[in-house]
């Protein structure tokens, strides 16, 4: 009887104990965590277990509430799997407002598809992807999933803070190892230190993190991770496929990327010809890598198969010599196998590429790197040549992977360079523009403009990549002028280190000038405009950081009808702030109205309390540059 | 007559027996190339092409397959000529796959070849596509692409490709095509189709075809495994004979399609021809009929468990809920738009279109998210359950393209909304929508043809003709030597509320009002703001707010009047164009400005008052403008009587706009009097 009443007791206990530990109320978030929250990480537990040198697993359980629409891009699981890793288990479980739970999702919800990205076209990987699309808010998802990984090339690193206007209640990530295995960690941003234990086989350190108030989105606000807590965790031996390397340096790092790449350099015997006939005549070292890189250019072009060692083993020169294909490390590579064969040494180069991509923190070595370049080192400097690009001038890098580290792959290991920067000088934009105003209003206008450096680099794709008649039509498109067509342009590209772009436009407005009785009412700036204002935030928290840097200098001189003086001018503009400088002005030479713009802008970065100013420098070159003349006939 | 009957015969008789004449061929033959194709110009009627595509010729031929029945088989032959290196991507090729995972029903490549062609030192040399550089990658259950890139392309390569595929899904004859990324100088399509198949076809497009042909051949069909009901062999094999209809299309110089702005999908220009097949008719056997009648197909939605059943399984569910809400409401109009309020204002819309419901509507009701199909069918079942006369009504989004108002091909719609008849009204609702009101649609919606399902289903047409954003702004300026003052109403049209509506409901209010403060800048202060009607969704959003700025020169004043333009720049930027403008309604925008003249100032200069008509009763715009003591009274108008303008129209539309543009920005001139 007793024992009866035992069970029906623990199976009560069953019952209820779910059912109450498994609720997450959107009312329970804490109020301070509800500043600039999209939505609450209410728990994040991760485990990575390093089994081995080639074995590791992890484990996720996370809970995240959603409290309105902007918050909803994080709720969702996602995975990819390849060769090397496998996602062995995965559930999910949508809660209401109130925490009860409505849904749990069903297998055949989990999308699954191939890890390809635009301009892929083929990649060693799939990606698992659920979410329940749910809209109704507040909401909670909860995802537990385990995954094992057979390389340890790519450890996790951990994020608490998954993103901007995220807060988050309790996250913890632990690592569990053999005791005679070594990682790396690096933390940044981190309030507390780890908690570590160790049982006779194994390892344990942990972290744990609560009550994170959100980072609200700013303008040009730093990267999430340089004002978030951040772990960096990075191998010190590890394995990929059957390559074995070891990361605790660049020099080793560089190592391991050299056995991917050895032997990869041979060419065939009708290309080691082709080399030579390229180079023939050429007297210098720097002419050979130039015809070269031009060789390289004209016979390829990019298709991107990512196959091969989890995507990181180029395919060889060979290949690239015979189908004019590859990536951007089969690409760099043949470049590699070309100067080789002409006799002068480059190196297979790694780098982080993207605009606006952060440095990689060089004191601590991990595998931050998503491209590959060529590097060849002359006697004076280096020339980088980007290998996708079969329009670059050799040894420009633009804003896609200048001014940053890369990781050489020598012959002794790996070395740490940086690719070139450009002076505020160097990227410069110098327009003059001659016009001519009919009495209907309607302006002829003729532009003279030069391009350098990265101020070119938008230009330098377009006119490359589009043909006549679609430039016409990005030119329609993208002119500030309310109505107008373009009679004629040409475009002219110098290469070399800052390579220049010159551009002429000959351009008739319509309407573009307003005659009344007796007065003309006219913008003087005709076609470089401020085009960006910064809404009012009296609450900056982070600094800014501003990335352009660069010259315009503009000179505008309009033919206007005889007979007209100034009614009304433009104020002269003369503003020196840390962000730049800004002058404009316009007079009157006889019948000619001249106006002249100057503006410098200058990277950096910037205390939040200069906002305002910020604002106001941006507002008033928005201003001044659509500021309207007055003239008036004479009487 | 005589002699145009002599002339039909002659037509008759030199049709089967003359070969194919030189025009009726593409000017060159596959896999024969020479140092002279490298010459190649670029063609006048699309200059700006990377990669011309010089001949694309498709065979579908329908053939006994192995298990008794029929497939088909599609043969491609193409070749290109790149002209600049971005035209390499002309030679990545995608192929997709198809296979079903409850039937046998598949597609495999039979047949794969492809060679570049480049000419070095005068010479051809050839560079083949090796079977080791064709990927196959799985992109869903159902679905399985061969990728691939032609090599050894540089700019001046022509490559060919040829493959042969074998399909069992006859339902879908393989479509073509005749319009590219590319511009095509010959584009070929050639059908043949036994007797036994009676197809549809469905043909589109603005190019003129050079050859279209039909032809009956003979042909004898070799029927195996086919399993037979009278003998007990399991392979039996039999040839059948009979007649087969052999079609080819041609159209020569096609250009590449390429986006314009204001129009609803390019897809309903591309030239192309699609096939629906109809009805089976096997020899000795009676005709099965395939694609439907729009009765019939209605009929089968309204079994469908993911329609129609779905419908019936949740007719009652709501009826707790709404009880309360209903108490008091007596006319029939009350009821609905109670409950489309309650199922609008309940229920999320998770983005995603189409007619089917996403499962049942028990789990909808119990996260209150779903699909367009599952809140509109939940809304007509409700509406059903109470006593409404209430139809579910399908059609396709203006993205996706035209509906067929006489074949009911179902992959074309895409949306479901509500139709309810009540007395002598009928309501179109849509409840996915969280800032619509009772009885309006979203603007995507106004695609032409839709369905309403009633038991004999109504065709109706939803035109964007038939639909008016009404915009009244109301301004009134004061200026004095100090400070130019005023403030701004703002009635909005429908469609630019329920814009609103969405912001106010995202971002709030504030967001609105920000957004202004920044367009005026910090020289002037906003204040009074408010937004009246953002609950009553049946009404428009009137915004209103003040502004104050300092008054930088006293002795001459420039006033904008019109602080509200239409537009400042011309929505139609681009000089010329191909397809029709299609906008998303039709526009009556006035502007009222009331202009206190202050006192010591005299009006130097005033706009001219004026009115211009667009092509003759489309539109017309005024500017009228006048002075009396004290004050200046300004009205613009901008109407457009219709929302569809053909390429030819597009020239003074264009102008229209640019003048309204001019017009408005004219300014007043004051000056101090002297005095």
């Amino acid at each position: 009887m007793s024992r009866k009443i035992i069970v029906l007791c623990l199976f009560q206990c069953l019952v209820i104990i779910p059912a109450l530990a498994l609720d997450y109320p959107s009312f329970t978030i804490p109020k301070n965590l509800m500043k600039y929250a999209n939505a609450v990480v209410r728990k994040q537990d991760i485990v990575l277990e390093i089994h081995s040198e080639g074995k590791t697993t992890y484990r996720e359980h996370v809970v995240l509430t959603v409290l309105n629409e902007a918050g909803a891009r994080y709720a969702y699981w996602s995975d990819t799997y390849t060769k090397f890793s496998s996602i062995e288990r995965m559930e999910g479980h949508l809660y209401n407002a109130v925490g009860q739970k409505i849904r749990t999702l069903k297998k055949a919800e989990v999308q699954d598809f191939p890890l390809n990205s635009d301009g892929q076209m083929v990649m060693d990987g799939r990606r698992k992807y659920h979410s329940f699309e749910h809209k109704e808010y507040p909401y909670t998802v909860e995802y537990i999933s385990v995954s094992t990984n057979t390389q340890t090339m790519f450890l996790p690193n951990w994020s608490p803070v998954i993103g901007r206007n995220i807060a988050v209640e309790n996250s913890s990530f632990t690592i569990v190892s053999d005791l005679d295995y070594t990682y790396r960690t690096k933390l940044f941003n981190f309030p507390t230190q780890s908690v570590k234990s160790e049982t006779a086989k194994r390892k344990t350190e942990k972290w744990e993190l609560k009550q994170i108030v959100a980072v609200p989105s700013e303008y040009g606000a730093p990267p999430i991770h340089e004002v978030a807590p951040y772990l960096a965790l990075g191998a010190s031996t590890f394995k990929l496929g059957n390559y074995k390397g070891d990361m605790s340096t660049w020099l080793e790092f560089g190592k391991f990327m050299q056995q991917l790449i050895e032997g990869q350099d041979q060419l065939p015997d009708t290309e080691k010809q082709k080399v030579a006939e390229v180079i023939a005549g050429s007297t210098t070292d720097r002419e050979k890598v130039e015809k070269l890189y031009r060789y390289m250019q004209s016979k390829t072009h990019y298709v991107g198969i990512q196959l091969g060692v989890g995507g990181w083993k180029p395919f060889p020169a060979s290949y690239v010599a015979a189908k004019g294909y590859g990536d951007c490390k089969a690409l760099s590579n043949y470049m590699v196998a070309l100067l080789k064969q002409a006799g002068i040494k480059s190196y297979y180069a790694l780098i982080r590429a993207g605009e606006n991509e952060r440095d990689i923190p060089i004191d601590f070595p991990a595998s931050y790197f998503n491209h590959v370049v060529c590097a060849v080192p002359l006697q004076k400097d280096t020339i980088w040549l980007e290998c996708v690009s079969q329009t670059q001038s050799p040894g420009y890098m633009g804003s896609f992977s200048g001014n940053r580290y890369t990781l050489l792959v020598t012959e002794n290991g790996g070395v740490l360079a940086r690719t070139p920067t450009y002076s505020k000088k160097e990227n410069s934009f110098y327009s003059s523009v001659n016009a001519n105003l009919n009495k209907d209003g309607q302006v002829v206008i003729h532009a003279k403009n030069r391009y350098s450096a990265m101020s070119g680099d938008d230009v330098h794709s377009f006119i490359h990549r589009l043909s006549k008649e679609e430039k016409l039509k990005y030119l329609q498109k993208n002119i500030d002028l309310p109505q107008f067509s373009i009679a004629d342009f040409t475009y002219k590209e110098q290469f070399g280190l800052i390579p220049e772009i010159s551009e002429e436009l000959t351009i008739k407005a319509d309407h573009y000038a307003q005659f009344t009785g007796k007065r003309l009412f006219i913008v003087p700036n005709l076609l470089n405009r401020w085009n960006h204002k910064l809404a009012e935030d009296s609450s900056r928290q982070y600094e800014i950081i501003l990335r352009e840097e660069k010259i315009e200098k503009d000179t505008v001189r309009i033919t206007i009808p005889d007979g007209y003086v100034v009614e009304r001018g433009i104020k002269d503009a003369d503003l020196t702030t840390p962000f730049g400088i800004y002058k404009a002005s316009a007079i009157m030479e006889g019948n000619t109205l001249v106006y002249t713009r100057h503006l410098e802008l200058s990277r950096g970065r910037y205390p939040a309390t200069v906002y305002p100013e910020l604002r106001s420098f941006y507002e008033k070159m928005y201003t001044t540059d659509r500021a309207k003349m007055v003239l008036v006939k004479a009487e | 007559m005589c002699r145009k009957a002599l002339y039909l015969a002659l037509c008759f008789f030199f049709y089967y027996t003359i070969p194919l004449k030189a025009q009726d061929k593409p000017p060159f033959k596959f896999g024969k190339i020479e140092a002279g194709d490298f010459k190649q110009a670029i063609p006048s009627f699309d200059s700006g092409a990377h990669a011309i595509i010089l001949g694309d010729m498709g065979f579908s031929r329908i053939v006994p397959n192995n298990d008794g029945g029929f497939g088909y088989e599609f043969e491609r032959k193409i070749r290109v000529y790149i002209v600049d290196k971005i035209g390499v991507e002309a030679g990545m090729f995608h192929i997709p796959l198809y296979s079903s995972s409850n039937n046998d029903m598949r597609e495999e490549i039979r047949k794969f070849n492809g060679v570049t062609y480049n000419l070095e030192n005068g010479k051809v040399v050839e560079t083949k596509l090796e079977s080791n550089q064709v990927f196959t990658e799985k992109v869903s259950k159902n679905r399985t692409d061969k990728k691939f890139s032609m090599p050894a392309l540089r700019e001046g390569s022509i490559f060919e490709l040829n493959y042969l595929l074998r399909s069992d899904y006859l339902f879908d004859l393989r479509s073509w095509a005749f319009q590219r990324e590319y511009p095509t100088l010959w584009s070929e399509y050639e059908v043949e189709i036994p007797e036994y198949y009676d197809y549809v076809f469905l043909t589109q497009g603005y190019q003129k075809y050079h050859l279209n042909t039909t032809k009956e051949v003979s042909r004898s069909y070799r029927i195996r495994g086919a399993k037979s009901l009278t003998s007990s062999a399991a392979n039996s094999e039999f040839v059948i004979t009979g007649m087969a209809k052999q079609k080819r299309w041609v159209i020569k110089d096609a250009p590449a399609l390429k986006s314009e702005s204001f129009i609803t999908t390019l897809e309903n220009y591309r030239s192309k021809i699609d096939f629906q097949l109809s009805s089976v008719r096997y020899p000795n056997q009676p005709v099965q009929m395939v694609m439907e009648n729009w009765p019939k197909v209605t009929e089968n939605l309204m079994k469908s468990e993911s329609f129609g059943e779905a419908m019936r399984k949740a007719d009652n569910d709501l009826d707790d809920v709404l009880k309360p809400l209903l108490t008091g409401a007596k006319k029939p109009e009350e009821k609905a738009e109670i409950i489309y309020n309650y199922i609008r204002d309940n229920y999320t819309w998770n983005g995603k279109r189409g007619i089917y419901t996403s499962g049942g509507l028990k789990t909808v009701i119990k996260t209150k998210t779903g699909t367009v199909a599952d809140i509109n069918l939940l809304l007509t079942t409700t509406l059903k359950s109470h006593g409404l006369d209430a139809y579910p009504v399908i059609l396709s989004t203006r993205d996706l393209g035209y509906t067929h108002e006489l074949y009911p091909l179902m992959d074309r719609f895409n949306y479901v909304v509500c139709a309810v008849l009540i007395g002598d009204n009928d309501y179109l609702l849509d409840a996915s929508e969280q800032d619509l009101g009772f009885g309006r649609l979203p603007a995507r919606c106004y695609n032409g043809h839709a369905r309403v399902l009633m038991s004999d289903p109504v065709p109706i047409s939803l035109l964007a003709d038939s639909i008016l954003e009404r915009k009244v702004t109301l301004a009134t300026i004061i200026a004095s030597p100090e400070d130019i003052k005023g403030s701004i109403q703002s009635n909005l049209g429908y469609f630019n509320s329920t814009y609103y509506r969405g912001q106010v409901r995202e971002k709030g209010k504030d967001a609105i009002f920000n957004t202004i403060k920044t367009r005026f800048g910090s020289n002037y202060e906003i204040s009074n703001t408010n937004i009246d009607s953002l609950k009553q969704h049946n009404l428009p959003i009137k915004l209103s707010y003040e502004f104050v700025t300092k008054n930088e020169d006293a002795d001459i004043m420039y006033v904008d009047p019109v602080l509200d333009p239409f537009s400042k720049e011309n929505p139609f930027q681009s000089v010329s164009r191909n397809y029709p403008v299609e906008m998303p309604y039709r526009i009556d925008e006035t502007y009222l400005m009331n202009f206190e003249i202050p006192a010591g100032y005299v009006v130097d200069e005033l706009p001219k008052s004026t009115k211009v008509g667009l092509n003759d009763g489309d539109g017309y715009f005024e500017y009228l403008i006048s002075k009396e003591p004290g004050r200046i009274q300004l009205r613009t108008r901008v109407v457009l009587y219709k929302a569809y303008f053909s390429p030819e129209e597009y020239e003074p539309l264009r102008e229209f706009f640019g003048y309204v543009i001019k017009k408005q920005a004219e300014q007043i001139v004051l000056k101090k009097a002297k005095s």
